[in-house]
C-alpha cells in the first residue's frame, strides 16, 4: 500500500476503498444567522486494512468528522460511501443495519460506559440490539470478547466504576468489536489514559487489527501516537484537510506550512534533540470557525503566504503534489525550504 | 523471561482491586449512615406496618359510638374519644391509611405521567418538547388549591378523585426534572455509544436515560408524597376532601379537633403531631436519598 | 501534611503561621495550574485579577500596579494588552488564559514558580509557545521553576533536573541528560521506552509497562513498583529501597538499577515485540487461540482468523 488515493484524482482502483468521504460538509447553527462551519468540504478515502490517522488542534473539526462518518451526526451535504453504500442517504432501519459494520471507540473511558449497566450488558448491548445472541450465547460471546481485550472473562457482572481508565478503554474496545465491524473510528482512544497505559492500548489496537482485519480511522491530537499507528496521516485545520501523506515521510518533508509548524511544536523526550529543535512560530491564534478567513484559511498565520494576494483570495484545492502526497497549498514546493 | 511471565500472571489475577459494590447497594450503605434518614425510614416503616394492620384490625370500629364524647385518654382509649364518642386511636389509624394511600398514589401518578412526558420531551425535543413544555407551564399557572377545589366540584368527592386532583398539580415538577435530566443524559458519550451500536430510540430512553435518572426521580417522588399528604389533609380540613364519617387526618383536625381545641385538645394534638412527624420523616428521607445518590459523594 | 520539612531559603515553611505563609505565597512562591479557566474568576476582568495579585503583597507600589499589569500581559505576549486588560476570562482563548495566569504568577517577581501541568489542556502549538515563555522567564529573571507534568517531551525541553515519582515516592532524580540517556530506575527506563517519538521512523511495536498504575489505597509491600517491574529480585518484594547515589548527582531508589539489569539480566533484549505481547492481554510466550473457535461461525465478520 504505497500510493494514496483521493476520490477526485484516481479512477476506480483494483483495491476498492472501504470508505470514501466525498466533499462532506457539516454546519452547526450558532444563534440567529450564524453558522459554524465545523467540517467544510472534506474528501478522502480509506482502503480495507489501512489505518488512517486524523490530526489537528482542538476545534478543527476532527471529532465532528468522526461522528459524521459513524452517522452519529447528520451531514449538511456531501457523501459518505461505505462499501459502496451512501450512508448519508440511509434513514431509520437501513441506517441501523449499516451500523454493524462501523463502530466507534470514544476518548473518555469514564463517560462512554453507562454507569448503571454491568460490563456484560455494555459489551453485549450491540448483540442484543441486532438480535444476534440469546442470553446464554450473549454471556459466552461477552466472555470471549473480554478475554480478547485482556480482561478477566468473569468480570462480566461488574460495574464500570470498579475499573481503571485503561481497563475501561478495553471494555469500550470490546463493545466496538462485538458486532465484528469492518471499520472502527478511534476518537482519541488513548488521550485520557495514564502514559504508562497508552502503549498497551496502542499495541492492543494493532493486534486486534491484524486479528480481525480491521480498518481504523485514528483521530488524535497527539501526532507522535498517530504517526506510530497510522499508514497515512490526514492533517486538518479549521474544518478542512490541508495535507494527506504517508506517515513515514511526513516527518521528513511536508507539503503544507501548517503541518510543518505542527510537527515543529511537538516535544521529543530527548534533551539533546530538544535543545536543537526549532519552533516555527505561527502568528495569532486559530480563527473562529464562525468567520473563517478568505482564500486559504491558514493565510493569516502562514509564514510564506502571499497576502494580500493569491493566498487571501483563492482557496487552494487539494492536489497531488508527489506520488501519494496531497496538500492544499499554493506554494507547497516552498514549504520545506522556506518555512522555519 | 520467567519473571516477566510471573508479572503478567499476577497482573491477570489482580486486574480489579476494588471491592464489588453495585451503585444501589452503595447508595443504601450511604443512606444508612445518615442517622436522620435512618430514623425517618424506621418511622415510616412502622407507619406502613400500622396501615397494613388497620386493614384487618382496629381497636374499635372507627365510625361508631363507643364511649363518652370528649372523654380524655384512658387505658381503654389511649388517645381518648371525639365529639361523637368515637375511638381516636382507631380513627388515626384509618386516617394514616388514607393519607399514605393518597401520598403514594399521587407519587405513582406523578411519576408515571411526569417521567413519560419528561422523557419524551427531553429525548425527542422539537415540537413534542414545545407541546409538553407549554402544558407544564399552563398547569403551573393554576393555584394548586384552586385547581383541586375545581376538580373536586367537577368530578365529585372520592379518594380516587382526590388523588387525581392532587396529582394534576404536582406532576409538572417531575416532568421538568426528568426533561432536564434527559436533555443532559442524551448528550453523554454512552448514549452516543448505544446509538452507534444500533440501539433503537425506545431502548435508549428506557435502557440508558431512565436508569440514569432514577436517583433524582426517586428523590423527587419522596418529596411529592408529603406535599400530597399535606394538600389532601388541607382539603379535608376545609371540608372538601374525604367526606365524613370516614376519618382522615385532615377532617379529624378540621371537623373534630379544631372546634374542641379549648376543652378537648387530645382530639387535635396527637393527629397534628403525627401529621407533622410524617411530613418531616418523608422530607428527611428525601434529603437522605438525595445525598446518597449524589455521585460527588464518594464515601 | 504529616511530617517532614519544606525549607525555602533555609526557613521551614511548615512552621510558618497562616499569615506568614500568606506573605510567602504569591510573593516569593507562585503557582500556575493546569486549567486556567477554573483558576480565573469568571466575573472579574483579567486586569483586575492581575492587579489583585500585586495588591495582596505590597511589593509593587500601588500607583504602578495598573501599568505593571499591562506590562506583564505584554511580556507574556497577550496581544493588545492595554485594551485586553478590560476583558473577562471567557473572552480569552485557552492559551491566552494560561498566559494571563503566568502573568499573575510573575506579578510579584517570585523566586520560585510552581507550574502544575501548565500545558496539558493546551494544543501543541500553544504548548510550545507557553514553554518558550517559561524558558525565557527562567533565563531573564532567574525565576526557578518546578514543572509538574506527565509529558516527558516537555521535561526534556524545559528542565535541567528531573525528579521521577511513582506511587507518592521519589524513585529517581538527577540531571536531565543522565536521566534521559542513562535511567537507572526500571520505571524511568520503561516509561521512556513506552512513548512513541515523532522523530523516529515507525517502529514495530511500542514497549509498554505491564500492569496497572498503583492503587494508592492498597500499595504493595517492599518496592512500590515491584509488581510491574521486569527486573525485580527477591528483596524487592519485602524491603523498600531508599534513594542511593548512582553517579554524579543521579540518585535512584532501586535494589537492582538498570546498570545491573543490562549487565546481568539481559535488559537489552527483554522486550517482547511479538503480537500479543505488551498489550496487557497475554503473558509472553502465550499463544492466542483463534477467536470464535467455539463459535460455530458468527453471523458477521471473518471466521477464518488464525492464531498468530
Amino acid at each position: 500500500m504505497t500510493s494514496s488515493v483521493l476520490p477526485v484524482s484516481e479512477p476506480a482502483a483494483t483495491d476498492a476503498p472501504l470508505l470514501r468521504v466525498i466533499d462532506v460538509v457539516k454546519h452547526f447553527s450558532a444563534g440567529v444567522g450564524a453558522t459554524v462551519k465545523a467540517v467544510d468540504g472534506v474528501s478522502f478515502d480509506i482502503r480495507p486494512g489501512e489505518t488512517v490517522g486524523l490530526v489537528g488542534e482542538s476545534g478543527c473539526g476532527k471529532s465532528t468528522l468522526g461522528r459524521l462518518i459513524t452517522r452519529l451526526l447528520p451531514v449538511t451535504s456531501g457523501q459518505i460511501l461505505f462499501d459502496g453504500v451512501d450512508l448519508t442517504a440511509l434513514r431509520g432501519e437501513h441506517l441501523r443495519q449499516q451500523r454493524k459494520q462501523l463502530q466507534i471507540i470514544f476518548q473518555d473511558p469514564f463517560a462512554s460506559l453507562d454507569p448503571r449497566m454491568t460490563i456484560g450488558d455494555i459489551i453485549g448491548e450491540p448483540l442484543v440490539n441486532f438480535g444476534l445472541a440469546g442470553r446464554h450465547e450473549k454471556d459466552r460471546r461477552v466472555q470471549e470478547l473480554l478475554r480478547v481485550v485482556g480482561l478477566n472473562p468473569y468480570f462480566n457482572n461488574r460495574y464500570p466504576h470498579e475499573f481503571s481508565g485503561g481497563q475501561r478503554q478495553r471494555i469500550g474496545i470490546a463493545r466496538a468489536l462485538a458486532l465484528r465491524p469492518k471499520l472502527i473510528v478511534c476518537d482519541e482512544p488513548v488521550s485520557a489514559l495514564d502514559v504508562s497505559i497508552q502503549a498497551q492500548i496502542v499495541n492492543l489496537l494493532e493486534d486486534l487489527q491484524a486479528e480481525f482485519h480491521l480498518t481504523y480511522l485514528f483521530i488524535a491530537h497527539d501526532l507522535s501516537v498517530v504517526r506510530h499507528i497510522s499508514d497515512r496521516v490526514l492533517v486538518m485545520y479549521l474544518g478542512k484537510l490541508v495535507e494527506i501523506a504517508p506517515s513515514d515521510v511526513l516527518y521528513q518533508s511536508q507539503q503544507h506550512p501548517y503541518t510543518r509548524a505542527l510537527l515543529s511544536a511537538i516535544p521529543v523526550p530527548d534533551p539533546r534533540v530538544e535543545s536543537q529543535r526549532r519552533l516555527i512560530h505561527l502568528s495569532g491564534e486559530i480563527p473562529s470557525p464562525l468567520h473563517p478567513p478568505s482564500g486559504c484559511r491558514f493565510h493569516p498565520r502562514c509564514p510564506i503566504a502571499e497576502a494580500p494576494g493569491i493566498c487571501s483570495q483563492v482557496e487552494p484545492p487539494m492536489e497531488q503534489k508527489a506520488p501519494g502526497r496531497f496538500a492544499a497549498c499554493h506554494f507547497s514546493d516552498r514549504v520545506v525550504t522556506e518555512v522555519g | 523471561m520467567s519473571i516477566a511471565t510471573e508479572v503478567a500472571q499476577e497482573f491477570d489475577a489482580g486486574v480489579v482491586a476494588r471491592e464489588q459494590v453495585s451503585l444501589w447497594r452503595d447508595g443504601w450503605r450511604r443512606l444508612r449512615r445518615n442517622r436522620l434518614a435512618l430514623a425517618a425510614t424506621i418511622f415510616l416503616a412502622f407507619l406502613a406496618l400500622v396501615c397494613v394492620v388497620t386493614f384487618f384490625w382496629t381497636p374499635y370500629p372507627p365510625s361508631v359510638f363507643v364511649g363518652n364524647p370528649y372523654a380524655g385518654p384512658s387505658l381503654a382509649h389511649p388517645f381518648g374519644l371525639d365529639e361523637y364518642g368515637r375511638d381516636m386511636l382507631s380513627r388515626m389509624m384509618v386516617g394514616a391509611q388514607i393519607s399514605m394511600a393518597v401520598g403514594l398514589g399521587c407519587a405513582v401518578i406523578a411519576v408515571v405521567v411526569g417521567v413519560s412526558l419528561g422523557l419524551l420531551a427531553g429525548y425527542l425535543r422539537g415540537w413534542v418538547d414545545s407541546v409538553i413544555s407549554t402544558a407544564i407551564n399552563i398547569f403551573y399557572s393554576f393555584p394548586t388549591i384552586l385547581m383541586a377545589l375545581i376538580l373536586y366540584i367537577v368530578i365529585g368527592p372520592s379518594i380516587i378523585n382526590i388523588m387525581v386532583a392532587i396529582s394534576l398539580t404536582v406532576w409538572m415538577d417531575m416532568a421538568r426534572l426528568v426533561r432536564g435530566q434527559t436533555l443532559s443524559i442524551r448528550e453523554r458519550e454512552y448514549v452516543e455509544a448505544a446509538r452507534a451500536s444500533g440501539a433503537r430510540t425506545g431502548r435508549i430512553m428506557l435502557g440508558h436515560v431512565l436508569p440514569n435518572s432514577l436517583g433524582p426521580i426517586i428523590v423527587q417522588a419522596t418529596y411529592i408524597i408529603p406535599s400530597a399528604i399535606l394538600t389532601e389533609a388541607f382539603l379535608s380540613f376545609l371540608g372538601v376532601g374525604i367526606p365524613p364519617p370516614t376519618p382522615d387526618w385532615g377532617n379529624i383536625l378540621g371537623t373534630d379537633g379544631l372546634p374542641a381545641i379549648r376543652f378537648a385538645p387530645h382530639i387535635l394534638l396527637p393527629t397534628a403531631i403525627l401529621l407533622s412527624v410524617t411530613l418531616l420523616a418523608f422530607n428527611f428521607l428525601g434529603d437522605g436519598l438525595r445525598d446518597a445518590f449524589d455521585p460527588r459523594q464518594k464515601r | 501534611m504529616v511530617g517532614g520539612q519544606i525549607l525555602f531559603h533555609g526557613r521551614d515553611l511548615l512552621k510558618l503561621s497562616r499569615e506568614e505563609m500568606r506573605r510567602v505565597r504569591g510573593r516569593d512562591i507562585a503557582m500556575i495550574f493546569q486549567d486556567p479557566l477554573s483558576a480565573l474568576n469568571p466575573v472579574l476582568r483579567i486586569g483586575y485579577q492581575v492587579d489583585e495579585a500585586m495588591h495582596a503583597h505590597d511589593k509593587v507600589p500601588r500607583n504602578q500596579v495598573a501599568a505593571r499589569s499591562v506590562h506583564l500581559l505584554d511580556t507574556v505576549r497577550v496581544p493588545d494588552a492595554s485594551r485586553r486588560v478590560r476583558d473577562y476570562p471567557h473572552q480569552f482563548s485557552g492559551g491566552m488564559r494560561q498566559r494571563a495566569m503566568i502573568a499573575m504568577g510573575l506579578a510579584n517577581r517570585p523566586e520560585l514558580l510552581i507550574a502544575d501541568e501548565p500545558t496539558t489542556a493546551l494544543d501543541v502549538t500553544v504548548q510550545a509557545q507557553i514553554l518558550e515563555l517559561l524558558r525565557e522567564m527562567n533565563r531573564e529573571t532567574g525565576t526557578s521553576i518546578i514543572l509538574i507534568t506527565h509529558n516527558l517531551g516537555v521535561v526534556a525541553g524545559l528542565c535541567s533536573r528531573v525528579i521521577v515519582m511513582y506511587a507518592g515516592e521519589i524513585v529517581e532524580e538527577g540531571p536531565i541528560e543522565q536521566i534521559f540517556e542513562n535511567p537507572q530506575h526500571p520505571y524511568t527506563w520503561a516509561l521512556l521506552r513506552s512513548i512513541p517519538r515523532i522523530d523516529f521512523a515507525r517502529h514495530d511495536r511500542l514497549r509498554s509497562i505491564e500492569g496497572l498504575p498503583p492503587d494508592l489505597i492498597a500499595l504493595p509491600r517492599g518496592c512500590k513498583f515491584h509488581p510491574r517491574c521486569p527486573f525485580r529480585v527477591e528483596r524487592c518484594l519485602t524491603d523498600e529501597p531508599s534513594l542511593q547515589t548512582v553517579k554524579g548527582g543521579q540518585r535512584a531508589a532501586c535494589w537492582v538499577t538498570m546498570k545491573r539489569a543490562y549487565e546481568e539480566m539481559g535488559a537489552a533484549d527483554i522486550i517482547d515485540t511479538r503480537p500479543g505481547a505488551a498489550s496487557g492481554v497475554h503473558p509472553p510466550g502465550f499463544t492466542l487461540p483463534p477467536f470464535g473457535a467455539a463459535d460455530g461461525g458468527g453471523p458477521t465478520g471473518p471466521s477464518e482468523v488464525a492464531a498468530p
